[in-house]
């Protein structure tokens, strides 16, 4: 995903850079990698039956801060701490794997 | 940093594909998958498509014969081939195609000279390249990042190209810098046994990973050339080396016999 989410604030990098350094394009495939991850963890807590229409919505407009809005009523779960928590997860993993 | 930042891309690379794999498990089910732009492969044609390998078209003429004389010679199960039967290979090979094509070329030596590839995406060629200027197979994506050797900036490379395991050869660390400039660009055949389609490509990227379960990678031509690029989008080829000091061999598909004069 090359485009700029409406969740990439939650995507702090600063601990992946002690390993990274300060190489913009690895610095971008980490991004992309989290970016993933992120993804996956509202797919997973956003009833099936939703997957398309927000895929699609997403798809046209992926930094739109409106799908807060919708996603916050699609879902009962806290949106930003689920994402926080796969994104630290998958950060682990991937300075686990350095 | 400890590392080169050529063995910490191919890691992230690595995580990446991991997390590609997992986002596609949700996107294969729906219906805008196609449409998305994540840089993985054609993930609505894989759901589309069944998953056995589709059998391959008929051979005809010199392509029969290889094929026959692979079919006796290549174990059905996907194994790691011995001295003896890279030889024998080599053998079917130079006498149907005329190639001089070896597992191990110079001293040197894949983990595997039979496996499994499969498909991998367009390389950037330079900076900013996008996917609209490749032409054929815009589906299949653009890799994120450079190349295992940077960016891949010979056109025919980039659409000829394989990916091979070099990060797992046992000498890989120790002897890198040797290693990195021999495996650069190296031209190998690359046979589909299961129709006798050969096809000669450079090594332009390392991978896929060991978790994939594959050995190879193929660029979106190669595989349409090799008719892996459908279904589960990977299947058994050799990969050997070709010995081709004068430069004779081109890149591409192979449809006659090679000629060294």
């Amino acid at each position: 995903m090359t485009k700029a989410t409406f969740y990439d604030h939650l995507l702090d990098l600063s601990d992946l850079e002690k390993h990274l350094g300060k190489d913009e394009e690895l610095t971008l495939i980490a991004k992309k990698t989290l970016r993933n991850h992120a993804l996956v963890s509202i797919l997973q807590i956003l009833p099936k039956d939703k997957h398309d229409h927000f895929l699609q919505e997403f798809t046209k407009s992926p930094s739109d801060k409106e799908h807060w809005i919708w996603l916050k009523n699609e879902i009962t779960e806290d949106l930003v701490k689920v994402i926080k928590t796969e994104v630290d997860r998958a950060k682990k993993d991937i300075i686990k794997h350095l | 940093m400890n590392q080169s930042n050529d063995l910490l891309r191919a890691k992230l690379k690595v995580r990446h594909l991991a997390s590609q794999a997992r986002l596609n498990r949700f996107l294969v089910s729906t219906a805008v998958a196609g449409s998305l732009f994540f840089s993985a492969p054609a993930v609505a044609s894989v759901a589309n498509q069944p998953q056995e390998e589709i059998a391959t078209d008929v051979a005809i003429g010199p392509r029969q014969k290889l094929l026959l004389d692979l079919k006796a010679t290549i174990p059905e199960k996907l194994e790691i081939l011995n001295s003896d039967l890279e030889t024998k290979i080599s053998n079917i090979l130079f006498e149907d195609l005329g190639i001089k094509a070896y597992a191990e070329l110079e001293g040197e030596k894949l983990n595997r000279s039979y496996g499994l590839i499969g498909a991998e995406q367009h390389l950037q060629r330079y900076p900013g390249d996008t996917i609209d200027q490749h032409g054929q197979f815009l589906r299949e994506g653009m890799a994120p990042g450079k190349g295992a050797w940077g960016y891949i900036s010979n056109p025919e490379y980039e659409k000829y190209y394989v990916a091979v395991q070099t990060l797992y050869l046992p000498d890989w660390s120790a002897r890198l810098s040797y290693l990195r400039d021999w495996y650069r660009y190296r031209k190998v055949l690359v046979v589909n046994p299961h129709n006798a389609k050969s096809i000669v490509a450079v090594i332009g990227d390392s991978g896929p990973a060991a978790w994939t379960g594959k050995h190879f990678g193929g660029s979106p031509e190669v595989m349409a050339y090799l008719e892996l690029n459908r279904g589960k989008q990977k299947g058994a080829v050799i990969l050997f080396f070709v010995d081709d000091p004068s430069n004779k061999v081109p890149l591409g598909p192979l449809e006659s016999k090679v000629n060294y004069d």
